[in-house]
């Protein structure tokens, strides 16, 4: 039995909602304020000397947005795709070279990232429509393989001459990641804001911010802010008629095409618009990381967004953001680890981040195991100890529903339990009750 | 000439190999419908078992092969009955999932143990050439894989068709719950391939790497399985023929690649693509096959019942 029940839409109901919503909202502008001069934050909770730095939160973000991509497919659609590294390097790259070699604005290579991403996931999706399930994986298994592979060739290299541009092959390169904050922003008001609440103001640490801070500070909000428009859109998207297209073909793609949705359409979309998001987040991590080498986009990344997914919750949308930080932190918290470890049981251990792979293969291994829904369904069980909300009759919200005219907002609240959102119960259960 | 008959060599050495890992991934795909995509990476385990074995205990390269392929076969029935089989097999997700837990998990191990520097194999086949025709040299090593193979798929052949445990391997892949209901230990016998097939796969990793210009690291069976893949796929992914013409002819496709963007060189209108982009005759080959004929050369027909 819960703590407490609340009726789902009451103003109680509301109330706990909108407090939680600027709780995320305040942690979420709190964050960049943790970390020193140095970009290094430690987390007070954990034992051990383990330190985050900015840099992997940032790559944690853009790999949010790339699993919330392959979230809409897999999660959403029901197709298998190893290829997201495929993408994301895609968007990382044009990103990379269009700001390098081309001075454009980090925001305006969105212009050319959204379209390129969107035609080229197309065009892997159309042969989609014939491939199902684990060939389909195959297929783009092996494009994620190949894409070190096609940045290194001499054509997409080097073109041009005087200066010369494109991708550099396996120099890599790397983007100025330096953004000044407009003079409206008041870095330093939030600040003194954090720094000044009682009781855990010191975690702030003290006095003014460093030389490099707001220059920091001002590139983790714009993330933020493609982040929230990225978040709300698939949120969006998968509440609209569309998404609702793509939960009928992953649940029964005869039934789908039976009740009229147009399954060659909806399926060559859905990989179009989870490849512009996979697109949207390689282009975050260029400019809020500006290192881009052939290697990080190979195969091993595109099976870290899988277990990014696995991890926070297949179907889930606060699911991504879990999984991009989980892919992030558990790697770079076993290296620490590791380096003061150097040997474990008898073993030499050398190499960049060696228990990487180890752990993350585990992880997903035990998660499918032991929480098929991820995290995020490990917390929604725990929330669900702690308040229940109790549906609204369907008669009653019919009868709000044609009242005000127009606004079926209260039915589409009801969709919600078939999406896996976990804030509402499944609408059978409203007529039991 | 010389050149082009040198790469038939080399592409049919090669394809001996991919159509060794095509016939393990054919294996378990015949029986449960699931593609192993860990089994680059149990195949690579077996080549460093083999490796441990001959180089650093000294036990006579053959002989370390053949316990690292009971080894192999061991561990993979092991996988089977733990992590596979626990899962519906209908719902590929899940499984998927395990298969690539799996391949991280085995390659970081791996890497963790053995490190990413490349270390010389023992040979198991005799140094030197066959013949020698200018540049062109067939090499025992050649001749070897090609035979192996060849012996391989002939016993294996004899062991699905003339053995109780062959048949009932058989009488799985063709319908599992039929089999069931006459008797068949359909669990005992799907373990039963996952074993063979990762023998097949250590012996495949072990003829790979005892080439005489490659060297064993971690990451050396990854190139090996999106060809074998490509082969597998090809032949048909639930044909053992298929597999073994398959992996040939995707061994000579990628090796006339190699060829043909060395001989478009001296073309000032066609772009230099370099031997680099080998890989992406996989992708050709998997995106071809599947698109114009989604069973392969000497794969069944799935017809599917609304």
């Amino acid at each position: 039995m819960s703590l407490l029940t609340v009726s789902q839409g009451s103003t109680r109901h509301r109330t706990i909602q909108g407090a939680s919503m600027v709780l995320v909202a305040f942690i979420a502008i709190a964050i960049p304020f943790f970390f020193d001069e140095t970009w290094q934050f430690s987390p007070p909770l954990i034992v051990g000397d383990f330190t985050i730095g900015m840099n992997q939160i940032l790559t944690a973000m853009s790999w949010a947005v790339a699993i919330l991509g392959l979230n809409l497919l897999i999660g959403f659609t029901g197709q298998i795709s190893l290829g997201h590294s495929f993408f994301v390097g895609t968007g990382a790259y044009t990103t990379g070279v269009l700001m390098i070699d081309y001075n454009w604005s980090f925001l305006s290579t969105l212009i050319v990232v959204i379209p390129s991403t969107f035609v080229l996931g197309m065009i892997v999706g159309v042969p989609a429509l014939r491939i199902k399930g684990l060939y389909l994986a195959l297929v783009t298994l092996v494009l994620s393989v190949i894409f070190p592979t096609l940045v290194r060739l001499d054509a997409v290299a080097e073109w041009g001459s005087d200066p010369v541009k494109g991708t550099r092959g396996s120099n890599g390169l790397n983007v100025d990641t330096k953004f000044n904050p407009p003079s409206w922003f008041p870095i330093d008001g939030l600040s003194d804001f954090f720094q000044g609440i009682p009781l855990v103001g010191s975690i702030f640490g003290e006095g003014e911010l460093g030389r490099r801070a707001p220059e920091r500070i001002w590139t983790y909000f714009l993330a933020l802010a493609i982040l929230v428009v990225m978040f709300w859109f698939a949120r969006n998207v998968i509440r609209s008629r569309v998404g609702r297209a793509f939960i009928a073909i992953r649940d029964n793609e005869t039934g789908a095409a039976v009740s009229g949705v147009n399954v060659p359409l909806y399926k060559t979309l859905a990989f179009g618009m989870s490849s512009a998001f996979a697109g949207v987040g390689g282009m975050m991590y260029a400019f809020t990381i500006g290192a881009l080498a052939p290697d990080t986009f190979g195969l091993n990344l595109a099976i870290f967004f899988i277990v990014g997914l696995v991890l926070g919750g297949v179907g889930t949308f606060p699911g991504a953001l879990i999984g991009g930080l989980a892919i992030v932190l558990i790697p770079e918290l076993s290296s620490q680890w590791a380096t003061g470890n150097e040997s474990l049981f008898g073993l030499q251990v050398t190499g960049d981040r060696p228990y990487a792979g180890v752990l993350l293969g585990a992880f997903l291994i035990i998660v499918t195991f032991v929480l098929p829904g991820g995290i995020m369904a490990g917390i929604t069980k725990i929330k669900k100890k702690i308040i229940t909300v109790t549906p609204v009759p369907p008669s009653r919200v019919l009868a709000r529903a044609t009242a005000s005219t127009g606004d079926d907002s209260r039915v589409d609240e009801f969709v919600e339990g078939e999406t896996g959102d976990g804030e509402s119960q499944v609408p059978g259960t409203a007529a039991s009750q | 000439m010389q050149l082009l008959l040198a790469r038939t060599i080399d592409g049919l050495s090669n394809g001996a190999t991919y159509a060794a890992i095509a016939l393990a991934l054919v294996l378990i795909y015949k029986a449960t419908t699931l593609i192993n995509f860990a089994q680059g990476s149990l195949a690579m385990l077996g080549g460093f078992v083999t490796y441990v074995l001959a180089a650093e205990q000294g036990i006579p390269i053959w002989f370390a092969l053949f316990i690292a392929m009971i080894l192999s076969g061991i561990f993979a029935a092991g996988i089977e009955r733990t992590l596979i089989r626990p899962f519906d097999p209908a719902d590929h997700l899940p499984l998927v999932i395990i298969t690539l837990g799996l391949l991280l998990a085995v390659d970081s191990i791996a890497g963790v143990i053995w490190r990413n520097d490349p270390r010389a194999f023992p040979s198991l086949f005799p140094d030197g050439n066959v013949f020698t025709w200018g540049t062109t040299q067939l090499r025992w090593y050649d001749v070897g894989v090609l035979v192996s193979v060849l012996v391989m798929v002939f016993l294996l052949e004899l062991l699905l068709n003339k053995t109780k445990i062959g048949l009932a391997f058989r009488a799985v892949s063709s319908n599992l719950e039929s089999s069931r209901l006459v008797g068949i230990k359909v669990g005992q016998t799907l373990m039963f391939g996952w074993a063979i097939a990762a023998a097949v796969g250590t012996l495949a990793a072990t003829l790979y790497i005892s080439s005489p210009i490659r060297q064993i690291e971690p990451t050396f069976m990854l190139r090996v399985l999106i060809f074998s893949t490509a082969a597998a796929a090809l032949g048909g992914l639930d044909s053992i023929k298929g597999a073994l013409v398959g992996g040939l002819l995707m061994g000579l496709l990628s090796a006339y690649f190699g060829y043909l963007s060395g001989w478009s060189k001296d073309l000032s209108w066609f772009p230099d693509i370099g031997n680099e982009l080998n890989l992406a005759t996989a992708f050709v080959v998997l995106l071809v096959v599947l698109l114009v004929k989604p069973a392969g050369l000497f794969g069944t027909k799935r017809i599917e019942r609304v």
